[in-house]
């Protein structure tokens, strides 16, 4: 674990896969919780996931030590992410009827089941885009505001007021249902 | 230092909670939250942000899986709209220049109405060009140069739009000078393009500073004013010519090989 990420890198590029594991096991938990909250479930986020590992193996060698590893990984997850869920078909809606007479999980349920079971986690995925991304950067994976901002492509500032709106925003969706955030 | 690290905090809160916070500054965020309740409580707030952690996949498996699609799929190229691109590409070109280009023409054509000396423009206007289309490509210059080296939009394709919107705007300056001065566009036209043109193989292959170097040294050539070296910059058939084989060259070298300068900025195929 001496490596340094960059070094791990460098390994990738020369094509070694060991260094890709090694890479991962140090970024895929943070990777994969940003993941989660763009994408909304768990399965599409494990997708994008892959995707990014096949992106880093194929472009290892456009990495140019401007900025950290772990922003630059960020910035590709970003990049799959959006290539994968723009690429998605909106979800169907869901048949009007019998939602009454269902004995089953209700729309809102299936909601928070898929988000990943908690109240707080379907309310993050009610937010805008753009709110769920900081959201996602900063208080989930725990990056700096400023990588985050290098992340986004926007500045400082525009983060920290995401992440104040977004938080607003939480705290005014799970009160009524007096959920602790 | 105390006060300002205390109004800091905050920040350093979120890294801090995820343990990517480095040992110093974490000494100091552990120092602080003993005597700052707020700090607590949020701090605990974004414990419970790390519970939304997932376990990731087993490492091996999912490398595996990328590894194999990296064998079998070959990679798409997902090519933009050439709309879509171009006004990406607007996005990218550095206001400095706009407006730097802008100012130097507008001295040109100013000087030129003072002077009642029309040809001052065909002085100004490749340099202006020039100057431009040099600072287009490369390293140091595009903030965007990493992400273009990891999209599979095509190098060449990228790098002819931006000389080509440099180059159109640059244009449009000299033909509104060109206007105002009621002076001969093919004057300053030709010169132009023949300077963007020694411009471009010399940007793709050496980077920015002997693009410009070349132009200043050509131009300051053509100032002197000796009748062969002015000769070749008129618009004559020859230099039309030299003009559609430097720009070709310039195409050409764009979609080769590793510019210099350059650190591994292509796919590993």
């Amino acid at each position: 674990m001496d490596e340094t990420d960059a070094e791990l890198l460098a390994r990738v590029a020369g094509g070694d896969g060991d260094a890709l594991v090694g890479l991962y096991e140090r970024h895929a938990r943070r990777l994969l919780g940003y993941l989660l909250r763009l994408a909304g479930d768990r399965m599409t986020a494990e997708e994008i996931l892959q995707d990014t590992l096949l992106a880093v193996w194929r472009s290892a060698g456009t990495y140019g030590q401007q900025s950290q590893v772990s922003t630059w990984l960020f910035g590709v997850a970003r990049r799959q992410a959006w290539n994968r869920l723009r690429g998605t078909a909106p979800p169907v809606p869901a048949e009007p009827d019998d939602r009454a007479a269902d004995p089953g999980p209700g729309p809102d349920e299936l909601a928070i089941a898929a988000a990943g079971g908690t109240p707080v986690a379907a309310a993050v995925g009610r937010l805008p885009d753009h709110q769920r991304e900081v959201v996602g950067l900063v208080l989930v994976a725990g990056l700096p505001l400023a990588e985050a901002a290098e992340v986004l492509g926007v500045p400082v500032g525009t983060v920290k007021s995401r992440l104040h709106h977004a938080r607003a925003a939480l705290a005014r969706a799970l009160t009524p249902q007096g959920v602790p955030q | 230092m105390t006060d300002r690290l205390a109004e800091c905090l905050p920040e350093y809160l979120p890294e801090y909670a995820a343990g990517t916070l480095d040992a110093g500054a974490a000494r100091a965020v552990e120092a602080h939250l003993d005597g700052c309740a707020p700090c607590r409580a949020e701090l605990a707030e974004l414990a419970e942000w790390r519970c939304m952690l997932p376990d990731p996949p087993e490492a091996r498996t999912i490398v595996r899986q990328a590894l194999l699609r990296s064998l079998l799929d070959p990679p798409t190229p997902t090519y933009r709209p050439g709309w879509a691109l171009l006004r990406a590409e607007a996005r990218l070109l550095s206001p400095v220049v706009l407006v730097a280009s802008a100012v130097v023409m507008a001295l040109g054509a100013l000087l030129a109405a003072v002077q009642r000396d029309a040809e001052l423009l065909a002085l100004v206007a490749p340099l202006v060009a020039a100057a431009g289309i040099s600072g287009v490509h490369g390293p140091r210059r595009d903030p965007a140069f990493e992400v273009i080296a990891a999209t599979p939009t095509p190098l060449r394709r990228i790098l002819l739009l931006r000389v080509a919107l440099i180059l159109g705007y640059d244009v449009l300056l000299a033909l509104a000078a060109s206007a105002v001065l009621a002076a001969p566009v093919l004057a300053w036209l030709a010169p132009t393009a023949l300077l963007s043109a020694l411009c471009l193989p010399l940007l793709v292959r050496f980077g920015p500073d002997v693009a410009i170097g070349a132009a200043l040294t050509a131009w300051a050539l053509r100032m002197l004013d000796l009748g062969v070296v002015r000769a070749a910059w008129e618009a004559t058939p020859a230099g039309w010519v030299a003009t559609a084989a430097l720009a070709a060259l310039g195409v050409i070298l764009a979609g080769r090989g590793e510019p210099m300068g350059r650190f591994r900025a292509t796919h590993l195929t």
